[in-house]
């Protein structure tokens, strides 16, 4: 501003001494004979001045004017924009044998945006018919890279077979020769930038013809006409808006909003309208039209879910209709043009109405502009919106989930490449399990919480697969989409009787002193501690059992017994046994540990338990499996570790135990509502005053670990077995999943044990039991038999029997009948 | 003997079914009372009992009855009461999808690609975690991208699921450290 306003300052100012005396005489005559304001007048500098004004403006004006072609190129020539990682779910590989329901790959196809249709005519679509009383679905997936290869769009069909009451897939045409048809993943999140600018970059070859046709008739006739400003344009829009008495028309083109939203602010200035017109005939002269309109196709602001901004056309064709931009239908085309003017404004799912007449509004036009015959008008305009249920905007839908996946990438890259390098990340979560375990677990803590108007009850759970250490589902809040504390990883919480398989393992770890059906004291018990204070637990009956059998003293998770035996191992032991499960924290010994003072959260807890469940095999658990960058080149993948930490043998004999408390022991609700045939391992946690409801059990396929508490530690009315449990039940009796299999080590030998005196019996006699030992480990013979009219089939026998007949390829449960795993 | 019944019943005044139901009572009585019992633990492979193929162990065990209390004390020869193995590592599962993952991961390794057989095996084993011939595949690939100790702790996870002296068994022996 300072060369326009000099002059008038010096104008004011008093004329130096010097300055006079350098004027000519004749100069100073006149001014002594002029009259004040003619003398003020003589003072205004010559045109000399001015010209030299004049080429210093220019000059600055052509430094800005560079400084702006500059900004202009250097943007735009460079990367343009911070791409969000787009993070997806596992890929659903469905093949013949595989363990799954008809009800999961139904869940598993809505969660993937498939609709189903009577009969599929184009990709992410399913349709269902029955034949021989087995359902049969036609899918029809769409292109998509995965990390290992690309796959176009293919047409499949799944048919189901079920029997005693597990259902497999029968058959799978359409696949190639890898015999796997996959769909393609959810979309679950996508880590984007604090600006919260989300897109997916399209290019103008995938961008349909009437999109622009339609972009330019309704935003920007003159488009391939101007050179960045158009003055018919904004003599017409100033016509127009005369003539409303109201502005209803803008006069900027194409290139003037992408300069705005592109490189300048949305503050309505003078100074950035001065900016914007510079810049605009600058973006024309470098750039051809087509890579204008590509820019403003990504750049457009058209809508928000949540904190995330929706721009570019090819995140809003998913984000209305959850299709891909180049499936898009006129009709939904004109719904997305006609929201440029206001996403806000036009929300169609807030102002309906509103967003049909501006849609119908854009069809009008394009019928003007001959981009659609009058009766395809006529046709579209009687269309519904058509946008997806306001429920199935998902991004965003899992925050537990993805705060893991966050804080495993966050170790491997920094967040600002996270953040716009575009990176896929393709994570083990299962849309399926991932959904029944937050259906569960919210119904559960709904009934919980209804009881009591005191109640205000949380709750966390983990469902890993067994082996692959992949974490399947994850819920940190008894409200799925809250994204503040994450309990199933932050929440430290004692875990209670959850620790007692440990105390135990440790015990077996010592074959030649204690097997399955060694008598154990569950007398009362004081362990002296330091200080010449005492410490004596009770069970939780209140009530001492006197000698019993080391796995009914675990499967029924008596205190006095696990608090003796554990103290007769050793807390360094079991202190080793709890560190090869997995615990990568310092543990305290004290004996308190032996009955579970130990915090853990679900997370750390579902570590130890996977090493249970997968033979003694330690895994990091893992949330990712592969990621790509913005070009589908592998960036990382996050492999399979294992080491295997835990004898086999010992590790069969706690499967054994087990599964023996959720037949007899503290587990054995359950069985109100599984199957029978299910063979499934657990153990109930509760800790004292009944703070913490924990569950953790598996199956051949799946561990899920579960709590139930509250967030101050205040006692619950819920036991591990009223609280956790039937949660967990929930979840694995609609999870398809194989029972454990009998598959013994060579090392193990079954006998019938006695169990009054733990010692050698027979078949047939009472109150016997059939126990797996290490071999060379069994006990000596009982000396007594008192034989019994009916043996009551003992329930290990019973399940013992079924293994072998589904063995023999009747049944469903193990290796041997032809089921594969349940892909979950 | 139906003449010698009759003329009971009619010394005792007895009708003809009632003297034999009392009859047969009593000879189960003395029957359960007077011999060394046989009792027979069967295999749990036993086709009888299961539908397996395996023979029929029968077990000859001698008690001493306590005819009061029917308490049998079993002696030392009374032993073998081990049930065979339900299901021991066998034979390989096999499965067309599984074959094709294993031969392409071979293919990679084969192709000097370890990291392609890695992605193969690790797909395998979500089919079926304990099929041990991935696990050879993993622990051969571990040794040439030099990780030694993952291949060996793949090898030994592999040989906790291969039958013992299996050619998979031995091949796996070969990773360990």
């Amino acid at each position: 501003m300072l060369p326009f306003v000099t002059p008038y300052i010096a104008v004011k100012k008093p004329v130096s001494r010097r300055k006079l005396a350098t004027r000519s005489p004749r100069v100073r005559a006149a001014a002594k004979k002029k009259k004040g304001w003619q003398r003020l007048l003589l003072l205004v500098p010559s045109w000399r001045f001015w010209l030299k004004l004049m080429a210093l403006l220019l000059a600055v004006f052509s430094c800005w004017l560079l400084f702006l072609d500059y900004q202009v190129r250097a943007k735009f020539d460079g990367k343009k924009w911070a791409i969000p990682a787009r993070v997806y779910a596992r890929p659903l590989e469905i093949y013949e044998g595989l363990l799954l329901k008809p009800a999961e790959l139904e869940r598993e196809l809505h969660s993937a945006g498939y609709r189903h249709v009577k009969s599929v005519y184009e990709a992410r679509q399913f349709s269902t018919q029955t034949l021989s009383s087995n359902p049969v679905y036609t899918i029809v997936t769409r292109d998509f890279v995965f990390p290992d290869k690309a796959e176009a769009s293919a047409r499949y069909q799944v048919s189901f077979h079920t029997q005693g009451g597990f259902s497999q897939v029968s058959r799978v045409t359409g696949v190639g020769d890898d015999f796997i048809a996959r769909i393609e993943p959810q979309e679950i999140g996508s880590i984007y930038p604090r600006h919260g600018e989300d897109r997916v970059l399209v290019q103008l070859d995938n961008i349909p013809p009437l999109l622009g046709q339609t972009l330019i008739a309704v935003e920007d006739k003159d488009f391939a006409n101007h050179h960045g400003i158009s003055f018919r344009g904004i003599a017409r829009a100033m016509l127009v808006n005369i003539k409303a008495g109201r502005f209803v028309q803008g006069g900027s083109t194409l290139t003037q909003q992408l300069v705005k939203n592109f490189y300048l602010t949305q503050a309505k200035n003078l100074w950035r309208k001065i900016q914007e017109a510079l810049m605009a005939p600058l973006l024309e002269l470098h750039y051809t039209k087509a890579e204008i309109l590509e820019a403003y196709i990504n750049e457009v602001y058209l809508g928000q879910s949540g904190p995330r901004g929706i721009h570019g056309f090819g995140l809003a064709a998913t984000h209305y209709f959850n299709r891909s931009l180049s499936t898009l239908k006129p009709h939904q085309i004109a719904l997305l043009v006609g929201t440029v003017k206001g996403a806000s404004y036009y929300n169609p799912w807030r102002r309906p109405e509103r967003a049909k007449n501006r849609r119908d509004t854009v069809l009008q036009l394009m019928a003007d502009n001959q981009l659609i015959t009058q009766k395809e008008y006529k046709k579209y305009t009687a269309m519904p919106l058509g946008v997806v249920k306001k429920s199935a905007l998902r991004l965003g839908n899992y925050p537990a989930f993805l705060d893991v996946v966050k804080r495993q990438l966050r170790t491997d890259y920094q967040e600002e490449d996270l953040q716009s390098e575009g990176l896929r990340i393709f994570t083990t979560m299962s849309p399926n399990v991932q959904g029944l375990t937050e259906k569960s677990l919210s119904s559960r803590l709904e009934q919980h919480n209804k009881k009591s108007t005191k109640n205000n009850l949380q709750a966390a759970a983990v469902v890993t697969a067994v082996g692959s250490g992949e974490i399947l589902a994850l819920v940190g809040d008894r409200n799925p989409r809250y994204s503040g504390f994450n309990r199933a990883v932050d929440m430290q919480r004692a875990i209670g009787s959850l620790v007692k398989p440990f105390v135990f393992l440790s015990a077996l770890s010592q074959p030649e002193k204690y097997t399955l059906s060694t008598l154990i004291n569950d007398d009362s018990v004081t362990i002296p501690l330091a200080g010449g204070k005492q410490w004596q637990p009770q069970n939780f009956d209140k009530k001492s059992h006197g000698e019993i059998p080391l796995y009914k003293a675990l499967a029924l998770s008596y205190n006095q017994s696990t608090t003796r035996l554990g103290m007769d191992v050793g807390l360094d032991k079991v202190i080793d046994t709890l560190s090869a499960a997995g615990v990568q924290q310092p543990i305290k010994k004290l004996p308190s540990l032996l009955l579970g003072s130990l915090e853990l959260s679900p997370l750390a807890l579902s570590h130890l338990y996977h090493t249970l469940a997968a033979d003694g095999v330690y895994t990091p658990l893992r949330a990712i499996r592969d990621v790509l960058d913005a070009n589908n080149q592998p960036l990382n993948r996050y492999p399979l570790q294992s080491e295997p930490r835990i004898s086999s043998d010992i590790t069969y004999l706690m499967h054994y135990n087990l599964q023996a408390a959720m037949r007899i022991g503290t587990g054995r609700r359950a069985y109100q509502e599984l199957p029978e045939q299910l063979v499934v391992a657990g153990k109930t946690g509760t800790t004292n005053r009944q703070r913490d409801s924990w569950f953790a059990g598996y199956s051949a396929d799946h561990l899920g670990i579960v709590w139930v508490g509250n967030d101050n530690n205040t006692p619950t009315p819920y036991t591990g077995s009223s609280g956790a449990l039937p949660i967990w039940t929930d979840i694995f009796k609609r999870l398809s999943t194989r029972g454990i299999s009998h598959r013994q080590p060579d090392n193990i030998a079954y006998y019938w044990a006695d169990n009054r005196d733990g010692l050698l019996s027979a078949e047939g006699c009472d109150d016997t039991i059939l126990v797996p030992y290490v071999r060379g480990s069994e006990p000596e013979q009982t000396d007594t038999c008192q034989l019994i009219d009916k043996p009551v089939n003992h329930w290990f026998k019973k399940w013992f029997g079924e293994e072998l007949n589904n063995i023999s390829g009747q049944g469903t449960s193990s290796n041997n009948s032809g089921i594969e795993r349940g892909q979950n | 003997m139906n003449s010698v019944i009759r003329c009971v019943g009619m010394v005792c005044g007895l009708r003809y079914k009632k003297i034999v139901l009392t009859l047969s009572v009593a000879l189960l009585l003395a029957a359960c009372g007077t011999s060394p019992q046989e009792v027979v633990i069967r295999d749990v492979t036993d086709p009888s009992h299961a539908g397996a193929s395996k023979k029929m162990e029968t077990v000859n065990k001698s008690y001493n009855i306590e005819k009061q209390e029917k308490k049998k004390a079993i002696t030392r020869e009374s032993i073998a009461s081990e049930i065979q193995p339900v299901y021991s590592a066998s034979a390989r599962q096999q499965s067309p999808l599984k074959d094709k993952i294993l031969l392409s991961a071979q293919n990679k390794l084969a192709a000097n690609d370890p990291q392609g057989a890695i992605v193969l095996a690790e797909k395998g084993l979500r089919i079926d975690r304990k099929d041990s011939q991935f696990y050879i595949v993993l622990a051969d690939a571990y040794a040439r991208v030099d990780n030694k100790k993952q291949s060996s702790y793949f090898a030994q996870q592999g040989l906790r699921y291969a039958q013992k002296n299996s050619q998979e068994y031995r091949a796996l022996q070969r990773w360990l450290d």
